[in-house]
């Protein structure tokens, strides 16, 4: 007779029309060479009177080992939930419970087994589960390897024929008994891993389980999409992309570095997070490892040979974490990709790929797991140039020395030489997803690409832009994000359909990371069949390449989308992971037959998908609510001078020279480039001009009468050409705020400027600046100003007086405060 | 309300129990029978014989309650957990219960009887198919078999003298093996050195095979060690256990991979292949092995023919013997004996070849020896503990236990 104190171990087994296997199942457990176990039946309600005798003949036979309990019947969950209550209750010395289906055995020493590996696991161990090896239907399917929660999402490999430790019992942690139709004990593990335990695999532990072709089991796999999905909805927390992303780099880092030179290879995933060295020889036993078993060992996805050079040309750039994950992207498209860094001779970053030879490659990419198991495949893609070959320009490329991939070839030849020391592989059948491609498959169940490979340090905010040139928004978002990083966010550049990032002063040092879109979908692309009242929509939004974008994106904590359409399509989706969307908003634009067009008449179309919108002027702000916004989504950040003046404001006077005028800007059509060339020629008898400007949206300027200056970009140029002119000269068709004449004004050079968009909202007519019509008589009136300030040089002295009260103490840290109090507020 | 019970566990692993109702009479039967009390708010259930405990509450029907003893229905019932129990007015309508339910059985056993009388019928016919199976498969010559698996031998250290063991997990299932190989460096070996391997199938424990090889068997080079045909379609893992046995002055190395002996494994098709290894070992296979690091007693039948009180005369020397204790599976042996009077014994435990030496009886008489088992002594050798005294007293000795542990030291 066993005494309730001596058992130490409880199997329970719930009995629900099983009665000629349940003997087997109790005739396993009562073998067992661990002492201390007994058989809790809970006989599920069964209609077969067999069932609850032949427990009751165990229970004879066995004196206190066999315990007997009956209940109504409540599905399998409900029946192990009793047993494991009861263990808990009435076995006062009990250490784990091992669930025991009615039609399953264990070999006698299982549960010695178990029990070892559980006590022994270490902190955290919750349970230890076994291989599985199919009575019957014979298959063998292994499950050895490391725990990793991340391969439980991925593939349940955690039997219910585990032993759960009672301390993870003690915790509450119970069988959901709502899931009747299968998966309740995937759902269960991982509701055990969300509470912080793990489990353990016990090595040869003799696990029998029936199979045949008709079971439970049989029925769940039939619809195995829906139960699948009905464990993502359950456990959101675990599959949301960033939590996947911390688990995937503790538990399968995505990156090897391999630093040209023969030195210890990293792992990692973070690579501002390089982790320690792994000397060349364990990296390539990891390999031979990840070859022999994938399922049990891992080997990170993304191998980069890089030259340390090229590694510190890409973070003075800022640009390591998005070289990391266009090494992800990269090799969806080949083996084996590379990138080559070229001097860009400028401040500038742009980037082609195509397919194409890597021999003048500073880095090469490989994808671990055919690294491990088919080098000689890589090898040849190498010397073939049969590989994805992107061409990065950007400040400070190093040269071309050929050493990435000659050492990448050595490494692939030492790696393809037939080695007589490679590890076996596991007898049993290799069944679970590759440890190196789990995490991009929980990526996409949700809908993510490969992730921007970035550990969350703080608030991280992505400003996002179509292009970052030297236009007025890109100044406006770089100024905004300034202020956001004093404020303790960290901003982040997101370029989406430009392959081409122009580095402002400051560029550098604001944006934490400078990230581009890869372009391979369809990113800054109306959709023709989608328009919005006649507005572009994004047919990026569902093309498959959002996914990447998306990867990028989904760590931030906020992001500002401004004017790109591909931003646009991404954020609902963003905003389902928990990330607060913002569009910045500058301008309701008029097209070339003055309809509307524009990016205000696009971000209609995307309302709905965001928790607010940043808009420069009240004009915009009323023409917002006025379009269907709701005015407590509208945050009113008016713009500011675009760079911090190093000059003193000085203003005009009535000197005895010539006046002096300034157009600068983009030279596009919208900034009325035949007003200005017919102001010029009209008025170059008494006034000196300067043009300063490129084109951005492309086309040759017109012939001004005088040269173009390049645009100016640093304090200092910009300082000079304000404190040159009196006059900054604007004839635009369209405009939002235009930062030029809030820099001109702070500096007492008075603006000249059409009453289009907001600035009449800045400039005030005959006050501190002079507004023209947006109309056939503009150039008109603008000879006609330019002649009366000529003529009346006091009325030019106090509009520049005035132009510089109206601009003191008018800073981006004020303006953006109604902002940072908005992402304060939850 | 809730009931709660006094030694729920023992109600629940009842295979046949009764409730009682506050008033009804308790039952002179071999039947564990609990008293349903009012306890305050609630309801306590204390057994009518032993101790009862701690309370629990009841969480579900006890499988094996009959029913419960009461002339009317007890107010408890109404908060039992599932379909409420039989309730039995008195011991009659419990005779009829139990008249009932073993009727029930021996239909039950009828049908069962019938049902292996029909699956032994079967199991027979299965038998004799094997058996003319086997006869007409080993008419052919045996076919080569496939090598599974081959260590490359990097090292063969001479082997120190005693003992030595290792155990190695392959990655490789048991199913279809034909031969183990091991690989010998310098031999120079007689009768008293033994080689044992053994092949196990790890989840199960069993033995799927089992070698003892002489000293002068012992060659250089690979050392093939044939299972007498294939092993059974086992889908478990393999492992070998080799054991070593030196005796002093003999000479042997065993080539070694890492720290494990260089093993080679081959895989043969099932009834291709029967050969005979005089060095296989045919009691040992099939058989469970014994739990790892368990001190393991033996049956009392291995008493039988043994001595197991011996008296010692003064200055004079006896033995105790168990003349064949089966030590498969085992590595180490120990033997616990008591002097029951007298002074002054020394005591030596023996097993093939092998002895713990002269071991003096501690103040209080006990005696325990530990000594390694050699493969010399597998599957069955008789123990034999020698004595003598050392003073003109002498005594008796009785050998109270013997043990064995499963492992290498």
């Amino acid at each position: 007779m066993m005494a309730a104190g001596e058992v130490t171990v409880a199997c329970v087994i719930p009995a629900y029309g099983q009665p000629g296997l349940l003997p087997e199942a109790l005739n396993s457990a009562m073998t067992q060479t661990l002492p201390g176990v007994a058989a809790v039946v809970v006989d599920d309600g069964c209609p077969f009177p067999e069932t609850s005798a032949q427990a009751r003949a165990a229970a004879a036979r066995h004196p206190g080992r066999v315990h007997v309990l009956r209940q109504a019947n409540g599905g399998l969950s409900a029946a192990r939930n009793t047993g494991i209550d009861y263990a808990l209750a009435a076995f006062p010395n009990l250490r784990a419970v091992y669930l025991l289906d009615a039609d399953n055995r264990i070999e006698p020493h299982f549960l010695r087994r178990a029990l070892d590996v559980l006590e022994q696991g270490g902190p955290g161990t919750g349970w230890a589960y076994p291989d599985i090896d199919s009575l019957g239907m014979e298959e063998c399917s292994d499950t050895s390897g490391e725990f990793s929660l991340l391969l439980l999402m991925q593939d349940n490999f955690c039997e219910a024929g585990s032993l759960i430790s009672r301390a993870m019992l003690e915790k509450g942690l119970r069988f959901d008994t709502s899931l009747r139709q299968g998966f309740e004990d995937a759902e269960f593990w991982l509701r055990a891993a969300r509470a912080g335990f793990v489990g353990r695999h016990i090595p040869q532990s003799g696990f029998r389980y029936r199979r045949r072709a008709e079971s439970m089991l049989a029925d769940s796999e039939r619809i195995r999409p829906v139960l699948q999905e009905e464990l993502r909805r359950r456990n959101r927390e675990l599959w949301h992309p960033a939590s996947i992303l911390r688990m995937e780099a503790r538990e399968l880092p995505r990156h090897a570095l391999l630093p040209v030179g023969g030195t210890p290879a990293h792992v990692f995933m973070d690579p501002e997070e390089p982790g320690p060295p792994v000397p060349r020889a364990e990296f390539r036993a990891m390999l031979a490892r990840a070859a022999a078993d994938p399922a049990s060992h891992h080997i990170p996805h993304v191998v980069m040979v890089a030259e340390p050079a090229a590694l510190a040309a890409l973070a003075a750039n800022r640009m390591l974490h998005a070289a990391w994950w266009f090494g992800s992207v990269l090799l969806r498209h080949r083996r084996v990709a590379g990138m080559v860094l070229d001097e860009s001779g400028d401040e500038r970053i742009s980037f082609r790929h195509a397919g194409g030879s890597l021999e003048d490659a500073q880095i090469i990419f490989l994808r671990g797991q055919e690294l491990a198991e088919t080098p000689e495949q890589l090898r040849r893609d190498l010397s073939n140039g049969d590989a994805w070959r992107m061409r990065l320009f950007l400040p400070g490329a190093p040269e071309v020395t050929g050493e990435a991939t000659a050492e990448a070839q050595a490494e692939l030849a030492m790696l393809g030489t037939p080695n007589g020391d490679a590890p076996p592989r596991p007898w049993r059948n290799v069944w679970r997803c590759a440890r190196s491609r789990v995490a991009d498959r929980l990526y996409a169940s949700v809908g993510v690409g490969a992730p921007l490979p970035r550990l969350k340090q703080g608030r991280d905010i992505g400003i996002v832009q179509p292009l970052h040139s030297r236009g007025g928004v890109e100044r406006v978002l770089l100024r905004q994000a300034e202020v956001l990083r004093r404020a303790g966010w960290t901003p982040h550049l997101f370029v989406s359909e430009r392959a081409d990032v122009t580095l402002l002063p400051g560029t550098r040092d604001t944006y934490e990371t400078i990230n581009l879109f890869p372009g391979f979908g369809p990113e800054g692309a109306p959709d023709p069949a989608r328009a919005y009242f006649g507005a572009e929509t994004a047919a990026y939004g569902h093309d498959p390449n959002s996914a990447e974008g998306l990867g990028l994106l989904f760590g931030m904590d906020a992001v500002l989308i401004t004017h790109s359409l591909a931003g646009h399509a991404l954020a609902a989706r963003l905003r389902r992971f928990g990330v607060r969307c913002f569009m910045g908003l500058h301008l309701a634009e008029r097209g070339a037959w003055n309809q509307p067009a524009g990016q205000a008449f696009s971000g209609l179309a995307y309302e709905h998908a965001y928790d607010g919108a940043l808009v420069i002027s009240e004009q915009l702000r009323r023409w917002c609510i006025g379009q269907g916004w709701p005015a407590s989504k509208l945050i009113l950040v008016p713009n500011a001078p675009g760079y911090d003046s190093q000059a003193v404001p000085v203003a005009r006077g009535t000197p005895q020279r010539r006046l002096r005028a300034l157009f600068l800007g983009r030279l596009d059509a919208q900034k009325g480039l035949e007003r200005l060339t017919d102001t010029i020629r009209a008025t170059q008898d008494f006034i000196d001009w300067r043009v300063a400007g490129k084109p951005v949206l492309g086309g040759a300027p017109p012939d001004f009468g005088v040269p173009v200056e390049p645009p100016a970009d640093s304090a200092r140029d910009l300082d000079a050409l304000y404190g040159w002119a009196d006059i900054l000269f604007l004839p635009s068709r369209f405009e939002g705020v235009p930062l030029t004449i809030l820099e001109a004004q702070r500096l007492g050079c008075v603006p000249l400027a059409t009453d289009v968009g907001a600035v009449a909202e800045i400039v005030a007519h005959g006050q501190d600046g002079w507004l023209l019509p947006n109309d056939a008589q503009c150039t008109q009136a603008a000879v006609a100003a330019l002649r009366a300030l000529d003529a009346d040089r006091s009325l030019l002295a106090g509009l520049s007086a005035a132009a510089i009260a109206r601009l003191r103490g008018r800073g981006w840290d004020a303006m953006m405060r109604p902002f940072l109090e908005r992402l304060d507020t939850p | 309300m809730t009931l709660l019970v006094e030694d729920l566990p023992g109600l629940m692993s009842a295979p046949a129990a009764l409730l009682l109702a506050e008033d009804a009479p308790a039952l002179d039967l071999p039947l564990p029978q609990w008293r349903v009390r009012a306890d305050g708010a609630g309801w306590r259930a204390v057994p009518e014989r032993g101790a009862g405990g701690t309370a629990l509450p009841l969480p579900a029907a006890p499988g094996g309650l009959l029913g419960v003893l009461s002339a009317g229905a007890p107010a408890w019932l109404a908060d039992w957990p599932g379909d409420a129990p039989a309730l039995l007015p008195d011991a009659t309508a419990l005779s009829a219960l139990l008249a009932a339910r073993l009727l029930g059985a021996e239909a039950r056993l009828g049908d069962l009887a019938a049902s292996l009388t029909t699956l032994r019928a079967e199991h027979e016919e299965g038998r004799v198919a094997m058996a003319h199976w086997l006869r007409s498969a080993g008419q052919e010559a045996p076919q080569p078999p496939t090598l599974l698996h081959a260590d490359t031998p990097q090292a063969a250290p001479g082997l120190p003298q005693g003992l030595s063991h290792w155990r190695r997990v392959l990655p490789l299932e048991v199913a279809g093996m034909a031969a183990v190989a091991l690989h010998l460096g310098t031999v120079s070996a007689g009768p008293g050195t033994a080689l044992g391997v053994r092949l196990v199938a790890e989840e199960s424990g069993r033995v799927a095979g089992a070698w003892r090889v002489p000293g002068e068997a012992l060659g250089e080079g690979w050392l093939m060690l044939d299972l007498p045909m294939p092993a059974p379609p086992w889908r478990e893992t393999a492992a070998l256990e080799i054991t070593a046995a030196l005796a002093p002055h003999d000479v042997l190395a065993l080539s070694m991979t890492g720290d494990a002996p260089a093993v080679q494994l081959l895989r043969a098709r099932g009834a291709a292949r029967f050969l005979h290894s005089p060095w296989w070992l045919e009691e040992e296979a099939g058989r469970p092995m014994p739990p790892e690091g368990v001190w393991c007693g033996f049956p009392a039948s291995i008493w039988q023919g043994a001595t197991r009180v011996a008296r010692v005369p003064g200055h004079g020397q006896a033995m105790l013997e168990i003349p064949a204790l089966p030590l498969a599976g085992f590595g180490m042996l120990r033997a616990e004996l008591r002097l029951v009077g007298g002074s002054e014994v020394q005591a030596a435990l023996e097993c093939a070849g092998r002895g713990t030496g002269w071991v003096d009886a501690q103040r209080d008489g006990h005696l325990a020896m530990s000594l390694a088992v050699s493969p010399a002594a597998w599957p069955v050798a008789p123990v034999r503990v020698q004595l003598r005294a050392l003073g003109g007293g002498g005594g008796a000795v009785e050998w109270r236990e013997i043990r064995a542990v499963r492992g290498g030291s």
